[in-house]
Protein backbone atom coordinates (compact mmCIF):
# COMPACT_ATOMS: atom_id res chain seq x y z
CA UNK A 1 0.00 0.00 0.00
CA UNK A 2 3.09 2.10 0.05
CA UNK A 3 3.08 5.20 -2.19
CA UNK A 4 -0.38 4.28 -3.44
CA UNK A 5 -2.50 7.03 -4.32
CA UNK A 6 -6.16 6.58 -3.38
CA UNK A 7 -8.90 9.03 -4.49
CA UNK A 8 -11.91 8.84 -2.39
CA UNK A 9 -14.76 11.09 -4.20
CA UNK A 10 -17.91 11.90 -1.59
CA UNK A 11 -20.21 14.12 -0.22
CA UNK A 12 -20.52 12.53 3.22
CA UNK A 13 -17.26 14.07 4.93
CA UNK A 14 -17.72 11.36 7.91
CA UNK A 15 -17.43 8.61 5.47
CA UNK A 16 -14.38 9.98 3.63
CA UNK A 17 -13.10 10.83 6.40
CA UNK A 18 -13.05 7.54 7.95
CA UNK A 19 -12.04 5.45 5.17
CA UNK A 20 -9.03 8.08 4.12
CA UNK A 21 -7.79 7.46 8.42
CA UNK A 22 -8.00 3.54 7.94
CA UNK A 23 -6.27 3.39 4.30
CA UNK A 24 -3.48 5.96 5.49
CA UNK A 25 -3.58 3.54 8.44
CA UNK A 26 -2.35 0.99 5.98
CA UNK A 27 0.33 3.09 4.25
CA UNK A 28 -1.47 4.62 1.48
CA UNK A 29 -1.73 8.32 0.16
CA UNK A 30 -5.48 9.72 0.28
CA UNK A 31 -7.00 12.00 -1.41
CA UNK A 32 -10.74 13.33 -1.02
CA UNK A 33 -12.70 15.41 -3.03
CA UNK A 34 -16.44 15.92 -1.82
CA UNK A 35 -18.92 16.28 -5.28
CA UNK A 36 -18.37 14.53 -8.77
CA UNK A 37 -17.17 17.65 -10.85
CA UNK A 38 -13.88 18.38 -8.64
CA UNK A 39 -13.43 14.53 -8.45
CA UNK A 40 -13.26 14.85 -11.56
CA UNK A 41 -11.01 17.24 -12.25
CA UNK A 42 -8.46 15.61 -9.42
CA UNK A 43 -8.96 12.31 -11.26
CA UNK A 44 -7.53 13.79 -14.46
CA UNK A 45 -4.92 15.55 -13.01
CA UNK A 46 -3.80 13.19 -10.08
CA UNK A 47 -4.15 9.79 -12.28
CA UNK A 48 -4.59 7.77 -8.79
CA UNK A 49 -4.02 4.30 -8.15
CA UNK A 50 -8.10 3.78 -7.71
CA UNK A 51 -10.90 5.78 -6.88
CA UNK A 52 -13.64 5.32 -4.73
CA UNK A 53 -16.62 6.99 -6.18
CA UNK A 54 -20.36 7.43 -4.09
CA UNK A 55 -23.31 7.51 -7.26
CA UNK A 56 -25.31 10.01 -5.72
CA UNK A 57 -23.34 13.61 -5.07
CA UNK A 58 -23.98 16.79 -5.78
CA UNK A 59 -22.97 18.79 -9.03
CA UNK A 60 -22.09 15.71 -10.52
CA UNK A 61 -23.29 11.89 -10.33
CA UNK A 62 -20.88 9.38 -9.35
CA UNK A 63 -21.90 7.52 -12.67
CA UNK A 64 -21.57 10.50 -15.39
CA UNK A 65 -18.08 11.03 -13.42
CA UNK A 66 -17.05 7.89 -13.76
CA UNK A 67 -18.25 7.78 -17.89
CA UNK A 68 -16.24 11.19 -18.23
CA UNK A 69 -13.37 9.67 -16.66
CA UNK A 70 -13.39 6.51 -18.35
CA UNK A 71 -13.21 8.92 -21.98
CA UNK A 72 -10.17 10.52 -20.88
CA UNK A 73 -6.42 8.49 -21.50
CA UNK A 74 -5.97 8.88 -17.94
CA UNK A 75 -9.19 7.14 -17.07
CA UNK A 76 -9.25 4.28 -19.04
CA UNK A 77 -7.63 1.65 -16.43
CA UNK A 78 -8.36 3.05 -13.50
CA UNK A 79 -9.81 0.93 -10.72
CA UNK A 80 -12.93 2.30 -9.90
CA UNK A 81 -15.08 1.24 -6.72
CA UNK A 82 -18.57 2.90 -7.63
CA UNK A 83 -20.57 3.09 -4.01
CA UNK A 84 -24.15 2.78 -4.36
CA UNK A 85 -27.99 2.38 -2.41
CA UNK A 86 -29.91 2.11 -6.15
CA UNK A 87 -31.41 -0.90 -6.44
CA UNK A 88 -30.08 -0.98 -10.36
CA UNK A 89 -26.57 -1.79 -9.20
CA UNK A 90 -26.84 -4.29 -11.90
CA UNK A 91 -27.41 -2.75 -14.65
CA UNK A 92 -24.67 0.33 -13.72
CA UNK A 93 -22.11 -2.57 -13.59
CA UNK A 94 -23.67 -4.33 -16.67
CA UNK A 95 -23.01 -1.21 -18.61
CA UNK A 96 -19.44 -0.70 -17.41
CA UNK A 97 -18.40 -4.09 -18.47
CA UNK A 98 -14.84 -4.95 -19.59
CA UNK A 99 -13.47 -1.99 -17.57
CA UNK A 100 -12.04 -2.07 -14.11
CA UNK A 101 -15.14 -1.08 -12.22
CA UNK A 102 -16.24 -2.78 -9.16
CA UNK A 103 -20.24 -1.42 -7.79
CA UNK A 104 -20.46 -2.18 -4.17
CA UNK A 105 -24.25 -1.74 -3.17
CA UNK A 106 -23.20 -0.01 0.38
CA UNK A 107 -25.29 -1.52 2.94
CA UNK A 108 -23.40 -4.78 2.12
CA UNK A 109 -20.08 -3.23 3.37
CA UNK A 110 -18.75 -2.42 6.23
CA UNK A 111 -15.61 0.84 6.23
CA UNK A 112 -12.80 -1.77 7.00
CA UNK A 113 -14.33 -4.30 4.10
CA UNK A 114 -14.35 -1.35 1.65
CA UNK A 115 -10.63 -0.69 2.89
CA UNK A 116 -10.28 -4.31 2.33
CA UNK A 117 -11.55 -4.18 -0.97
CA UNK A 118 -9.41 -1.47 -2.04
CA UNK A 119 -6.44 -3.17 -0.67
CA UNK A 120 -7.11 -6.51 -2.50
CA UNK A 121 -8.12 -4.62 -5.82
CA UNK A 122 -4.87 -2.92 -5.95
CA UNK A 123 -2.55 -5.90 -5.40
CA UNK A 124 -4.50 -8.11 -8.09
CA UNK B 1 -98.86 -38.78 -36.22
CA UNK B 2 -98.43 -39.90 -40.26
CA UNK B 3 -99.31 -43.64 -38.95
CA UNK B 4 -101.66 -43.70 -36.50
CA UNK B 5 -103.90 -41.83 -39.25
CA UNK B 6 -103.35 -44.38 -41.29
CA UNK B 7 -104.42 -47.03 -38.54
CA UNK B 8 -107.37 -45.18 -38.30
CA UNK B 9 -108.26 -44.64 -42.11
CA UNK B 10 -107.55 -48.61 -42.22
CA UNK B 11 -110.25 -49.49 -39.68
CA UNK B 12 -112.63 -47.46 -40.67
CA UNK B 13 -112.41 -48.80 -44.23
CA UNK B 14 -111.98 -51.89 -42.76
CA UNK B 15 -115.13 -52.31 -40.49
CA UNK B 16 -117.19 -49.99 -43.52
CA UNK B 17 -116.56 -52.51 -46.27
CA UNK B 18 -117.17 -55.45 -43.44
CA UNK B 19 -120.50 -54.05 -43.19
CA UNK B 20 -121.69 -53.37 -46.87
CA UNK B 21 -120.57 -56.62 -47.19
CA UNK B 22 -122.93 -58.35 -44.45
CA UNK B 23 -125.67 -55.64 -45.73
CA UNK B 24 -124.98 -57.36 -49.29
CA UNK B 25 -125.13 -60.60 -48.28
CA UNK B 26 -128.48 -59.82 -45.97
CA UNK B 27 -130.11 -58.40 -49.09
CA UNK B 28 -128.86 -60.81 -52.03
CA UNK B 29 -127.57 -64.32 -50.22
CA UNK B 30 -130.10 -64.84 -47.02
CA UNK B 31 -132.81 -63.70 -48.42
CA UNK B 32 -133.48 -66.15 -51.00
CA UNK B 33 -133.89 -68.65 -47.75
CA UNK B 34 -135.36 -66.97 -45.04
CA UNK B 35 -137.06 -63.59 -45.82
CA UNK B 36 -138.13 -62.26 -42.18
CA UNK B 37 -135.03 -63.40 -40.88
CA UNK B 38 -132.86 -61.50 -43.53
CA UNK B 39 -134.66 -58.51 -43.38
CA UNK B 40 -134.51 -57.94 -39.54
CA UNK B 41 -130.87 -58.96 -40.12
CA UNK B 42 -130.77 -55.88 -43.05
CA UNK B 43 -132.44 -53.23 -40.58
CA UNK B 44 -130.31 -54.05 -37.30
CA UNK B 45 -126.94 -53.81 -39.70
CA UNK B 46 -128.37 -50.36 -41.09
CA UNK B 47 -128.37 -49.79 -37.66
CA UNK B 48 -125.19 -50.56 -36.60
CA UNK B 49 -124.04 -49.59 -39.38
CA UNK B 50 -125.29 -45.97 -39.00
CA UNK B 51 -123.92 -45.93 -35.13
CA UNK B 52 -120.26 -46.85 -36.44
CA UNK B 53 -120.62 -44.05 -39.16
CA UNK B 54 -121.35 -41.51 -36.58
CA UNK B 55 -118.50 -42.52 -34.41
CA UNK B 56 -116.45 -42.33 -36.38
CA UNK B 57 -117.47 -39.19 -38.05
CA UNK B 58 -117.42 -37.71 -34.42
CA UNK B 59 -113.22 -38.84 -34.18
CA UNK B 60 -112.40 -37.82 -37.58
CA UNK B 61 -114.24 -34.24 -36.72
CA UNK B 62 -112.44 -34.38 -33.30
CA UNK B 63 -109.24 -35.39 -35.22
CA UNK B 64 -109.29 -32.93 -37.66
CA UNK B 65 -109.87 -30.46 -35.01
CA UNK B 66 -107.08 -31.12 -33.01
CA UNK B 67 -104.68 -31.21 -36.38
CA UNK B 68 -106.05 -28.23 -36.97
CA UNK B 69 -105.65 -26.27 -33.57
CA UNK B 70 -102.18 -27.35 -33.47
CA UNK B 71 -101.47 -26.36 -36.33
CA UNK B 72 -102.10 -22.72 -35.51
CA UNK B 73 -100.50 -22.86 -32.54
CA UNK B 74 -97.37 -23.83 -33.89
CA UNK B 75 -97.96 -20.77 -36.46
CA UNK B 76 -98.42 -18.62 -33.27
CA UNK B 77 -95.34 -19.80 -31.54
CA UNK B 78 -93.36 -19.59 -35.04
CA UNK B 79 -94.64 -16.21 -35.36
CA UNK B 80 -93.89 -14.99 -31.54
CA UNK B 81 -90.19 -17.42 -31.77
CA UNK B 82 -89.24 -15.43 -35.06
CA UNK B 83 -90.52 -12.24 -33.30
CA UNK B 84 -87.74 -12.96 -30.23
CA UNK B 85 -84.83 -14.33 -32.14
CA UNK B 86 -85.28 -10.64 -34.09
CA UNK B 87 -85.74 -8.65 -31.26
CA UNK B 88 -82.64 -10.88 -29.41
CA UNK B 89 -80.62 -10.11 -32.81
CA UNK B 90 -81.28 -6.67 -32.47
CA UNK B 91 -80.68 -6.70 -28.69
CA UNK B 92 -77.78 -8.35 -29.14
CA UNK B 93 -76.27 -5.71 -31.77
CA UNK B 94 -76.88 -3.26 -29.21
CA UNK B 95 -75.29 -5.18 -26.80
CA UNK B 96 -72.13 -5.44 -29.03
CA UNK B 97 -72.04 -1.84 -30.40
CA UNK B 98 -72.74 0.12 -26.72
CA UNK B 99 -70.70 -2.52 -24.66
CA UNK B 100 -68.05 0.01 -22.60
CA UNK B 101 -65.94 -2.89 -23.64
CA UNK B 102 -64.23 -2.86 -26.63
CA UNK B 103 -65.08 -5.98 -28.92
CA UNK B 104 -63.55 -6.15 -32.66
CA UNK B 105 -64.06 -8.82 -34.80
CA UNK B 106 -61.02 -9.76 -36.80
CA UNK B 107 -60.36 -11.95 -39.81
CA UNK B 108 -57.96 -14.84 -39.45
CA UNK B 109 -55.31 -12.59 -41.14
CA UNK B 110 -55.87 -10.41 -38.00
CA UNK B 111 -57.70 -7.95 -40.36
CA UNK B 112 -60.50 -5.68 -38.39
CA UNK B 113 -63.80 -6.69 -39.85
CA UNK B 114 -66.18 -4.66 -37.25
CA UNK B 115 -65.32 -2.75 -34.63
CA UNK B 116 -67.78 -1.56 -32.00
CA UNK B 117 -68.01 1.77 -30.24
CA UNK B 118 -65.69 1.29 -27.30
CA UNK B 119 -62.91 0.06 -29.50
CA UNK B 120 -63.66 3.18 -31.87
CA UNK B 121 -62.73 5.52 -28.89
CA UNK B 122 -59.66 3.18 -27.52
CA UNK B 123 -58.35 3.54 -31.24
CA UNK B 124 -59.16 7.21 -31.31
CA UNK B 125 -60.26 6.36 -34.96
CA UNK B 126 -63.64 6.02 -36.85
CA UNK B 127 -64.57 2.67 -38.21
CA UNK B 128 -64.17 3.71 -42.16
CA UNK B 129 -60.43 4.13 -41.02
CA UNK B 130 -60.45 1.46 -38.57
CA UNK B 131 -61.97 -1.16 -41.15
CA UNK B 132 -59.32 -3.62 -42.90
CA UNK B 133 -56.29 -2.48 -40.90
CA UNK B 134 -54.03 -4.85 -39.41
CA UNK B 135 -55.41 -5.41 -35.55
CA UNK B 136 -52.07 -6.12 -34.52
CA UNK B 137 -50.46 -3.21 -35.75
CA UNK B 138 -51.81 -1.63 -32.49
CA UNK B 139 -50.46 -3.41 -30.28
CA UNK B 140 -47.76 -3.80 -28.55
CA UNK B 141 -45.61 -5.46 -25.66
CA UNK B 142 -42.55 -4.02 -24.43
CA UNK B 143 -39.38 -5.43 -24.85
CA UNK B 144 -40.98 -8.44 -25.52
CA UNK B 145 -42.22 -8.16 -29.34
CA UNK B 146 -41.80 -12.20 -30.10
CA UNK B 147 -44.60 -12.72 -28.18
CA UNK B 148 -46.95 -9.95 -30.08
CA UNK B 149 -45.65 -12.42 -33.07
CA UNK B 150 -46.45 -15.20 -31.31
CA UNK B 151 -50.20 -14.16 -30.60
CA UNK B 152 -50.79 -12.81 -33.67
CA UNK B 153 -49.75 -16.69 -35.08
CA UNK B 154 -51.98 -18.12 -32.06
CA UNK B 155 -54.72 -15.98 -33.89
CA UNK B 156 -53.98 -16.71 -37.39
CA UNK B 157 -54.27 -20.75 -36.41
CA UNK B 158 -57.67 -19.81 -34.24
CA UNK B 159 -55.50 -20.86 -30.65
CA UNK B 160 -57.59 -19.24 -28.16
CA UNK B 161 -56.00 -16.38 -26.69
CA UNK B 162 -56.42 -15.74 -22.93
CA UNK B 163 -56.06 -12.53 -21.05
CA UNK B 164 -52.63 -10.91 -22.00
CA UNK B 165 -51.52 -7.69 -21.60
CA UNK B 166 -50.58 -5.50 -24.53
CA UNK B 167 -50.15 -1.73 -24.83
CA UNK B 168 -53.05 -0.44 -27.41
CA UNK B 169 -51.74 2.71 -29.41
CA UNK B 170 -54.24 5.49 -29.72
CA UNK B 171 -54.59 7.37 -32.98
CA UNK B 172 -53.03 10.30 -30.86
CA UNK B 173 -49.64 8.37 -29.72
CA UNK B 174 -50.92 7.89 -26.56
CA UNK B 175 -51.03 4.43 -25.22
CA UNK B 176 -52.83 2.22 -22.75
CA UNK B 177 -52.62 -0.80 -21.01
CA UNK B 178 -55.61 -3.25 -21.82
CA UNK B 179 -56.11 -7.21 -21.34
CA UNK B 180 -56.37 -9.15 -25.22
CA UNK B 181 -58.42 -12.21 -25.27
CA UNK B 182 -59.80 -13.81 -29.36
CA UNK B 183 -61.87 -16.26 -29.09
CA UNK B 184 -63.04 -17.99 -32.37
CA UNK B 185 -66.70 -17.47 -33.41
CA UNK B 186 -67.97 -20.51 -35.18
CA UNK B 187 -69.91 -18.41 -37.99
CA UNK B 188 -73.32 -19.83 -38.77
CA UNK B 189 -72.37 -19.79 -42.76
CA UNK B 190 -70.11 -22.40 -43.92
CA UNK B 191 -69.57 -21.19 -47.06
CA UNK B 192 -67.63 -18.34 -45.47
CA UNK B 193 -64.03 -18.60 -46.44
CA UNK B 194 -62.46 -16.79 -43.25
CA UNK B 195 -63.42 -17.69 -39.63
CA UNK B 196 -63.57 -14.51 -38.04
CA UNK B 197 -62.31 -14.40 -34.03
CA UNK B 198 -64.09 -11.91 -31.71
CA UNK B 199 -61.14 -9.56 -29.96
CA UNK B 200 -61.65 -8.51 -26.66
CA UNK B 201 -59.98 -5.74 -25.13
CA UNK B 202 -60.03 -4.69 -21.21
CA UNK B 203 -58.90 -1.18 -20.51
CA UNK B 204 -56.40 -2.57 -17.43
CA UNK B 205 -54.32 1.15 -17.51
CA UNK B 206 -55.42 3.01 -14.48
CA UNK B 207 -54.59 -0.41 -12.53
CA UNK B 208 -51.60 -0.49 -14.10
CA UNK B 209 -50.40 2.81 -13.16
CA UNK B 210 -51.51 2.43 -9.53
CA UNK B 211 -49.19 -1.04 -9.76
CA UNK B 212 -46.43 1.62 -11.15
CA UNK B 213 -46.72 4.19 -8.86
CA UNK B 214 -46.50 1.88 -5.49
CA UNK B 215 -43.65 -0.32 -6.54
CA UNK B 216 -41.68 3.23 -7.36
CA UNK B 217 -42.49 4.75 -4.67
CA UNK B 218 -41.49 1.56 -2.73
CA UNK B 219 -38.55 1.64 -4.62
CA UNK B 220 -37.47 5.07 -3.87
CA UNK B 221 -38.62 4.97 -0.52
CA UNK B 222 -36.33 1.73 0.01
CA UNK B 223 -33.18 3.38 -1.59
CA UNK B 224 -33.92 7.06 0.81
CA UNK B 225 -34.03 4.26 3.56
CA UNK B 226 -30.58 2.24 2.53
CA UNK B 227 -28.48 5.38 2.69
CA UNK B 228 -28.92 6.38 6.80
CA UNK B 229 -28.83 2.91 7.19
CA UNK B 230 -25.80 1.85 5.40
CA UNK B 231 -23.90 4.98 7.25
CA UNK B 232 -24.99 3.76 10.39
CA UNK B 233 -23.76 0.22 9.70
CA UNK B 234 -20.28 2.50 9.45
CA UNK B 235 -20.16 4.46 12.01
CA UNK B 236 -21.01 2.31 14.67
CA UNK B 237 -18.56 -0.65 12.87
CA UNK B 238 -15.91 2.20 13.21
CA UNK B 239 -16.53 2.96 16.84
CA UNK B 240 -16.47 -0.72 17.47
CA UNK B 241 -13.33 -1.89 15.47
CA UNK B 242 -11.35 1.07 15.83
CA UNK B 243 -12.35 3.01 18.90
CA UNK B 244 -12.76 0.00 21.26
CA UNK B 245 -10.18 1.61 23.77
CA UNK B 246 -12.16 5.01 24.64
CA UNK B 247 -15.08 3.18 24.99
CA UNK B 248 -16.39 1.14 28.44
CA UNK B 249 -17.85 -2.38 27.75
CA UNK B 250 -21.38 -1.03 28.72
CA UNK B 251 -21.00 1.35 25.47
CA UNK B 252 -19.67 -1.56 23.13
CA UNK B 253 -22.90 -3.64 24.28
CA UNK B 254 -24.74 -1.36 23.35
CA UNK B 255 -23.38 -0.50 20.11
CA UNK B 256 -23.57 -4.20 19.39
CA UNK B 257 -27.12 -4.41 20.09
CA UNK B 258 -27.15 -1.07 17.76
CA UNK B 259 -25.58 -3.09 15.04
CA UNK B 260 -27.74 -6.07 14.91
CA UNK B 261 -31.05 -4.30 14.40
CA UNK B 262 -29.43 -2.00 12.03
CA UNK B 263 -28.62 -5.23 10.31
CA UNK B 264 -32.54 -6.62 10.68
CA UNK B 265 -33.20 -3.58 9.21
CA UNK B 266 -31.54 -3.67 6.34
CA UNK B 267 -32.35 -7.21 5.70
CA UNK B 268 -36.16 -5.79 5.59
CA UNK B 269 -35.39 -2.97 2.91
CA UNK B 270 -33.51 -5.23 1.06
CA UNK B 271 -36.45 -7.73 1.14
CA UNK B 272 -39.07 -4.91 0.22
CA UNK B 273 -36.26 -3.83 -2.65
CA UNK B 274 -36.31 -7.23 -4.05
CA UNK B 275 -39.75 -7.76 -4.17
CA UNK B 276 -40.72 -4.63 -5.73
CA UNK B 277 -38.08 -5.79 -8.03
CA UNK B 278 -39.87 -8.75 -8.86
CA UNK B 279 -43.35 -7.12 -9.18
CA UNK B 280 -42.00 -4.77 -11.47
CA UNK B 281 -40.96 -7.37 -13.87
CA UNK B 282 -37.35 -5.95 -13.39
CA UNK B 283 -35.57 -9.42 -12.26
CA UNK B 284 -33.48 -10.45 -14.91
CA UNK B 285 -32.09 -14.06 -14.76
CA UNK B 286 -28.60 -13.81 -15.44
CA UNK B 287 -26.60 -17.33 -15.60
CA UNK B 288 -23.14 -17.70 -15.03
CA UNK B 289 -21.37 -20.74 -13.69
CA UNK B 290 -22.04 -21.02 -10.15
CA UNK B 291 -20.78 -23.34 -7.22
CA UNK B 292 -23.94 -24.26 -5.79
CA UNK B 293 -21.66 -25.97 -3.00
CA UNK B 294 -19.66 -23.06 -1.85
CA UNK B 295 -23.06 -20.71 -2.32
CA UNK B 296 -25.01 -23.18 0.06
CA UNK B 297 -22.29 -22.95 2.77
CA UNK B 298 -21.94 -19.21 2.56
CA UNK B 299 -25.78 -19.10 3.48
CA UNK B 300 -25.36 -21.73 5.94
CA UNK B 301 -22.38 -19.91 7.85
CA UNK B 302 -24.93 -16.62 8.23
CA UNK B 303 -27.06 -18.86 9.90
CA UNK B 304 -24.74 -20.78 12.31
CA UNK B 305 -25.26 -18.00 14.77
CA UNK B 306 -28.94 -17.57 14.79
CA UNK B 307 -29.26 -22.04 14.79
CA UNK B 308 -26.28 -21.78 17.88
CA UNK B 309 -28.66 -19.36 19.54
CA UNK B 310 -31.27 -22.24 19.64
CA UNK B 311 -29.47 -25.54 19.54
CA UNK B 312 -30.48 -26.66 16.03
CA UNK B 313 -28.43 -28.67 14.32
CA UNK B 314 -27.79 -27.71 10.56
CA UNK B 315 -26.75 -30.78 8.22
CA UNK B 316 -25.68 -30.02 5.09
CA UNK B 317 -25.45 -32.76 2.38
CA UNK B 318 -24.13 -31.31 -0.57
CA UNK B 319 -23.71 -33.76 -3.52
CA UNK B 320 -23.07 -30.99 -6.46
CA UNK B 321 -20.05 -31.39 -7.47
CA UNK B 322 -18.55 -28.01 -10.03
CA UNK B 323 -20.41 -26.00 -11.31
CA UNK B 324 -24.11 -25.23 -12.54
CA UNK B 325 -24.91 -22.16 -15.12
CA UNK B 326 -27.67 -20.27 -12.87
CA UNK B 327 -28.40 -16.99 -11.11
CA UNK B 328 -26.20 -17.20 -7.88
CA UNK B 329 -27.82 -13.57 -6.67
CA UNK B 330 -31.07 -15.41 -6.75
CA UNK B 331 -30.71 -18.04 -5.84
CA UNK B 332 -29.06 -16.89 -2.65
CA UNK B 333 -31.93 -15.24 -2.24
CA UNK B 334 -34.42 -18.32 -2.51
CA UNK B 335 -31.89 -20.40 -0.09
CA UNK B 336 -31.65 -17.49 2.22
CA UNK B 337 -35.54 -17.49 2.87
CA UNK B 338 -36.04 -21.41 2.96
CA UNK B 339 -32.96 -21.56 5.26
CA UNK B 340 -34.04 -18.43 7.86
CA UNK B 341 -37.63 -20.11 7.88
CA UNK B 342 -36.47 -23.37 8.55
CA UNK B 343 -34.15 -22.26 11.76
CA UNK B 344 -37.01 -19.26 12.66
CA UNK B 345 -39.70 -22.29 13.06
CA UNK B 346 -37.97 -25.05 14.49
CA UNK B 347 -38.43 -24.86 18.15
CA UNK B 348 -35.03 -24.93 20.18
CA UNK B 349 -33.06 -28.29 19.84
CA UNK B 350 -34.64 -29.55 16.79
CA UNK B 351 -33.09 -30.23 13.09
CA UNK B 352 -32.76 -28.39 9.94
CA UNK B 353 -30.93 -30.35 6.79
CA UNK B 354 -29.84 -28.68 3.50
CA UNK B 355 -29.50 -31.73 0.46
CA UNK B 356 -28.29 -30.70 -2.78
CA UNK B 357 -28.29 -33.47 -5.49
CA UNK B 358 -27.56 -32.79 -9.31
CA UNK B 359 -28.86 -35.00 -12.17
CA UNK B 360 -27.96 -34.71 -15.71
CA UNK B 361 -31.18 -32.57 -16.09
CA UNK B 362 -31.98 -30.63 -13.09
CA UNK B 363 -30.82 -29.63 -9.51
CA UNK B 364 -32.65 -30.40 -6.28
CA UNK B 365 -32.53 -28.50 -3.22
CA UNK B 366 -34.31 -29.72 -0.58
CA UNK B 367 -34.60 -27.86 2.69
CA UNK B 368 -36.13 -30.17 5.88
CA UNK B 369 -36.85 -29.12 9.23
CA UNK B 370 -38.60 -30.51 12.43
CA UNK B 371 -40.48 -27.74 13.06
CA UNK B 372 -44.04 -26.67 13.93
CA UNK B 373 -44.94 -27.36 10.17
CA UNK B 374 -47.66 -25.30 8.15
CA UNK B 375 -51.60 -26.27 9.09
CA UNK B 376 -53.18 -28.52 6.41
CA UNK B 377 -55.90 -26.11 5.89
CA UNK B 378 -53.34 -23.25 5.16
CA UNK B 379 -51.68 -25.09 2.84
CA UNK B 380 -52.59 -23.60 -0.30
CA UNK B 381 -52.10 -20.20 0.59
CA UNK B 382 -48.46 -20.43 2.10
CA UNK B 383 -47.03 -19.02 -1.24
CA UNK B 384 -49.42 -15.87 -1.80
CA UNK B 385 -48.20 -12.56 -0.89
CA UNK B 386 -48.14 -11.27 3.09
CA UNK B 387 -49.34 -14.38 4.04
CA UNK B 388 -48.31 -15.71 7.30
CA UNK B 389 -50.00 -19.11 8.41
CA UNK B 390 -51.05 -19.20 11.68
CA UNK B 391 -48.81 -20.81 13.80
CA UNK B 392 -46.06 -19.23 12.15
CA UNK B 393 -47.57 -16.20 13.60
CA UNK B 394 -47.88 -17.21 17.30
CA UNK B 395 -44.43 -18.41 17.30
CA UNK B 396 -43.10 -15.53 16.09
CA UNK B 397 -44.59 -11.49 15.73
CA UNK B 398 -41.28 -10.81 13.41
CA UNK B 399 -42.06 -11.57 9.82
CA UNK B 400 -43.41 -10.21 6.98
CA UNK B 401 -45.14 -12.65 4.82
CA UNK B 402 -42.89 -11.83 1.61
CA UNK B 403 -40.62 -14.76 2.00
CA UNK B 404 -42.01 -17.42 0.17
CA UNK B 405 -44.19 -15.41 -2.31
CA UNK B 406 -40.60 -14.14 -3.10
CA UNK B 407 -39.27 -17.69 -3.30
CA UNK B 408 -41.86 -19.12 -6.19
CA UNK B 409 -41.43 -15.74 -8.02
CA UNK B 410 -37.76 -16.13 -8.52
CA UNK B 411 -37.59 -19.73 -8.60
CA UNK B 412 -39.95 -19.98 -11.30
CA UNK B 413 -38.59 -16.94 -13.03
CA UNK B 414 -35.38 -19.00 -13.47
CA UNK B 415 -38.19 -21.91 -15.03
CA UNK B 416 -37.86 -23.65 -11.86
CA UNK B 417 -40.02 -25.43 -9.83
CA UNK B 418 -40.66 -25.12 -5.71
CA UNK B 419 -42.77 -27.21 -3.70
CA UNK B 420 -43.41 -28.43 -0.29
CA UNK B 421 -44.63 -30.89 2.20
CA UNK B 422 -45.61 -30.98 5.36
CA UNK B 423 -47.19 -32.16 8.95
CA UNK B 424 -48.16 -29.96 11.28
CA UNK B 425 -46.37 -30.23 14.32
CA UNK B 426 -43.30 -32.72 13.06
CA UNK B 427 -41.82 -30.55 10.23
CA UNK B 428 -41.49 -29.22 6.59
CA UNK B 429 -39.94 -29.90 3.55
CA UNK B 430 -39.50 -27.73 0.93
CA UNK B 431 -38.07 -28.97 -2.74
CA UNK B 432 -36.64 -26.37 -5.43
CA UNK B 433 -35.57 -27.89 -8.74
CA UNK B 434 -33.86 -25.83 -11.31
CA UNK B 435 -32.78 -27.23 -14.80
CA UNK B 436 -29.66 -27.58 -15.77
Amino acid sequence: MQGKTILIVDDDTVFSDILSEILREKGANVVIEHDGASGLERAKSLAPDIVVVDVMMPRMSGVEMLERFRATDVGKCVPVLLLTNMNEADTMAKRTEGDPTEVLLKTDWTLDQIAERVVATLAA
Amino acid sequence: MNWKAFLAAVSIFGLGGFLVYQYYASRYLIVRHDPTYASTYASELLTLALVAAFTALAFCTLFIYTALATRATARRMAFALSKDLALSREEFRRFYEMSPVPYLLITKGGKIKRPNKASLRLFGLDEEHLMGQDFFSFLSIPEQEGKKAMLKEMAARSVAIDQKEVLVTHANGAQRWALLSIEELLSGHAWMQEHVGLATLVDIHEQKELERIKTEFLSLASHQLRSPLANMKWYIDFLLEHRTASLVPETIEYLRRMYRRNEDMIDIVNTLLNLSRVEMGRIKVEKNATDLTALATSVLEELATAAQDKQITLTPSLQAEGTVETDAKLLRIVLQNLLTNAVRYTPNGGSVFITLTRSRREVRIEVRDTGIGIPPEEQGRIFSKLYRASNAKNMEANGNGIGLYMCKALVEGMQGTISFESVAGSGTTFVVTLPV
